[in-house]
This record gives C-alpha cells, sequence and structure tokens, in this order.
C-alpha cells in the first residue's frame, strides 16, 4: 500500500494536489536531476 | 465472325464515347504489331486479332466519358456490351468479365472500421482511468509520518485516494522529517509506515529506500512590523548568527530581533542550515516563550524552537520583530505574516528550479526496503 500511495502522490490525483501547493511534482522541473537524493560529500 | 473481319473483340459503351485508349501492358514486345489495328469510334473499341501464344496477355485501358460532357445524374451507366469470341482453344472461346479490384473490399472496409472502434475504445479507457479510479486500489491500513511541512499534501492526498478506495486507511503521526524517519525505522520491516522527509535520511539508517516525491519550496517569514520584506544571504546569516539584534541595524524599524525556528531533526530548519546559512548549525534555543530569554539561558538574541511548521507560522505571527521559515504554501496567504524573498527573489519553481532562489528541498518518500508492488 506504500508503494501505491507514492505511486497515486507522483502520478495521479496526488500531482494536482501538490502543484495546487505551490510545490511542484518532481517529474515537472526544468531540471528534474535537482530531485533525487544528493550524494553524499 | 469470319477471319476477313479485322476486329477480334467489340467494346461499345452504350451512352458514352470514348475519349482515349491506351496499351498498358503486354507480355511480349512482339504483340505490339499485332495491337496497331487498335480503333476507337465513339462509343466503340475494337480490339484486333492478336495471334497469342499461352499465358500472353495485354491490357487496354480506355477512358469514356459521357457523349454530351455532362455528367450523368440518373444513375449508373449501362455496362459496356462485348462482342467476339476467342480463338485457338481458350476455354470454351467465350468472354469472360471480370471487376475492377480498385478500391477498398468489403473485407478491408471492415477490418478498418473494426480498428478504428479499437483505438477509440483503447483512449475511452485511457482517459478514464487516468482521471477516475486509480486502476490498482490498495486495501490496508497506512501510517504516515514524518515532514509537517509536506504533511498539507499528505493529508489531502490521503483524504483524496480515501475516497476513491474505500478499503484504505489512513494515521498520521507526523512530527518532523527526522522523527518520522526514526519512528519508520524502529517499526521495523514489515510495518504498513511511510516517511516523508525534507531532503536526504541521516546517516545510520542505511535499511530505508527514498523515494523523490517533490520539489518542494520553503520561505523566509517576518512579523510585518520588522519593516522587512527581502533579505541578503549575508544579512541572514549574520541574523542567524546573533551579529543583528536589532531590525534597524539593516533598514529596518525599531524592533529586536527573535528567530523562531524548528527543533532539530525539522528538514525545513536543514534546509535552511543547508541551503543559506551555508552549512552552519542554528545556535539552540535560550526561550521557550519566543518574546524573553529564559533565566540562565545565553545571552544575545532571542531564539526559540516549535515542533511543527503551524506552530512556528503561529508564533511568527504573534511575536513583534519574529523571523522564521516554513514551507511556501503553509505560509502563503495567512494573516498577520510577510514573506520575505532572499537576495530579490521571492520563492518561486522557476527561480529555485533555475538556481537563482536557494531555498527548496527535494520532498522524499521513505519506506523500509523497497515497497511492495502491492
Amino acid at each position: 500500500m506504500a508503494a501505491d500511495f507514492l505511486r497515486y502522490l507522483t502520478t495521479q490525483d496526488g500531482a494536482d494536489i501538490i502543484r495546487a501547493q505551490g510545490d511542484r511534482p518532481c517529474a515537472e522541473l526544468a531540471n528534474p536531476q535537482l530531485c533525487h537524493p544528493e550524494p553524499r560529500p | 465472325m469470319g477471319d476477313d473481319d479485322k476486329a477480334g473483340i467489340r467494346v461499345s459503351f452504350p451512352g458514352r464515347r470514348v475519349v482515349g485508349l491506351v496499351v498498358t501492358e503486354l507480355s511480349d514486345e512482339n504483340l505490339r504489331s499485332s495491337l496497331a489495328g487498335l480503333t476507337v469510334r465513339d462509343d466503340l473499341v475494337e480490339l484486333p486479332k492478336v495471334p497469342m501464344n499461352r499465358a500472353d496477355h495485354y491490357k487496354v485501358l480506355a477512358a469514356p466519358d459521357s457523349t454530351d460532357g455532362t455528367r450523368k445524374i440518373d444513375g449508373p451507366y449501362p455496362d459496356p456490351i462485348v462482342v467476339g469470341t476467342i480463338k485457338g482453344g481458350v476455354g470454351d472461346g467465350r468472354i469472360i468479365e471480370t471487376r475492377s479490384r480498385t478500391g477498398s473490399s468489403k473485407r478491408a472496409m471492415a477490418l478498418i472500421a473494426f480498428l478504428a472502434l479499437m483505438v477509440v475504445a483503447q483512449s475511452v479507457v485511457f482517459f478514464r482511468s487516468d482521471t477516475g479510479t486509480p486502476i490498482d486500489c490498495a486495501t490496508g491500513a497506512l501510517t504516515l509520518t514524518g515532514t509537517t511541512a509536506f504533511e498539507p499534501v499528505v493529508r489531502e492526498a490521503a483524504q483524496s485516494y480515501q475516497d476513491v478506495c474505500t478499503d484504505a486507511t489512513f494515521s498520521f503521526e507526523m512530527r518532523g522529517s527526522g522523527e518520522g524517519l526514526l519512528a519508520l525505522d524502529r517499526a521495523g520491516e514489515n510495518a504498513a509506515v511511510l516517511a516523508f522527509s525534507d531532503g536526504d535520511k541521516p546517516d545510520g539508517i542505511p535499511g530505508l529506500v527514498a523515494r523523490p516525491t517533490a520539489f518542494v519550496l520553503f520561505t523566509l517569514v517576518v512579523n510585518p512590523d520588522t519593516g522587512v520584506r527581502d533579505l541578503t544571504t549575508s544579512q541572514l546569516r549574520r541574523l542567524y548568527g546573533g551579529e543583528i539584534t536589532n531590525w534597524e541595524e539593516i533598514g529596518g524599524r525599531d524592533v529586536p530581533v527573535r528567530l523562531i525556528s524548528r527543533n532539530p531533526g525539522s528538514g525545513t530548519r536543514a534546509a535552511v542550515q543547508r541551503r543559506v546559512l551555508g552549512g552552519a548549525r542554528e545556535p539552540g534555543s535560550n526561550s521557550d516563550n519566543c518574546r524573553d530569554r529564559d533565566p540562565g539561558a545565553p545571552t544575545g538574541v532571542v531564539r526559540c524552537a516549535r515542533n511543527s511548521t503551524d506552530d512556528v507560522l503561529r508564533a511568527v505571527a504573534d511575536m513583534p520583530g519574529a523571523l522564521g521559515y516554513s514551507e511556501l504554501g503553509a505560509a502563503t496567504d495567512r494573516e498577520g505574516l510577510a514573506l520575505v524573498s532572499i537576495d530579490g527573489r521571492p520563492a518561486t519553481v522557476p527561480d529555485a528550479d533555475h538556481g537563482t532562489y536557494p531555498l527548496w528541498e527535494t520532498e522524499l518518500g521513505y519506506t523500509h526496503g523497497d515497497p511492495d508492488a502491492h
């Protein structure tokens, strides 16, 4: 269920809710690589 | 027909005249000389007698037109009349009529119609599934922990998921990114827990796996009485370093600075430290009520810490001279608060996306190991 809910957040109505809050789904950025976990120094 | 008659086969087109005639195909070039006697007279085409070997053939294309040049409107023209026989042992010598195969056969049309229907049906199914029910509704209970910055999104999404998937239930224990990750780690591998964190997990919990979920913006907020709406990175470092104790020092009103922060473990606090303060840790708090320094606390600017995004925003709105930080959506359009731009840039996705606004973080969904597909 955790996987299903995460998928819902990023690809379905969840993405609209993220946008409504002023944030963005990672896939919609001009630089989507900003969104990935950053490598540790 | 007698051998003295030069025409072998006569084809007439009643009601029409033949305006063009051409030999389009010869199985043997030698046939061409025999076809020299090909003649056209108004509605009549005369094919000459042509000596042909077995498997020889030729094709003639005739272009009929209406006799007066106007289009016939009362139905099709009568069929052409063919007179003649074929000599030399081809079947029984009679003429066999075949029909043109140009255009599409009924079977081809049926196939095209069927495929078109499939395309329409598929798009109907696709668009319905995109906006309606998630295809795979999971059932069960899931506990959501972690960041309070992302909490409004998480709660709303959980509610809308539950509206559709009625066999799913959610509970919320959102007390900050760090605490959520620890709770997830403690819950063990088989627990139905999902932790949201602003930015990467701290070291020491290798069993947790992240999935990037959203790009979230944070903003600095002040009590409007500070008179400040923009701060440079250098001013922010001096403010959090305790060097600036009154807003008057940097062009604001004469109000003492009060720093209202989040407790350690907050992803928002970590983002501010990492992306604005150059990695410097915020000094510990010296006040519980955010107004005055507590007795025995270190001197300097008043610092206090709160447990959630909402608590910080309420405290900043209540306290004169307060400076705090929060997730952007939660701070927007809230009474008694002013948003502060950084180096002249307000928090917007395009600026953050292009590196001109520094205060953002990746919202990550953490699970124990890779989450099951279902």
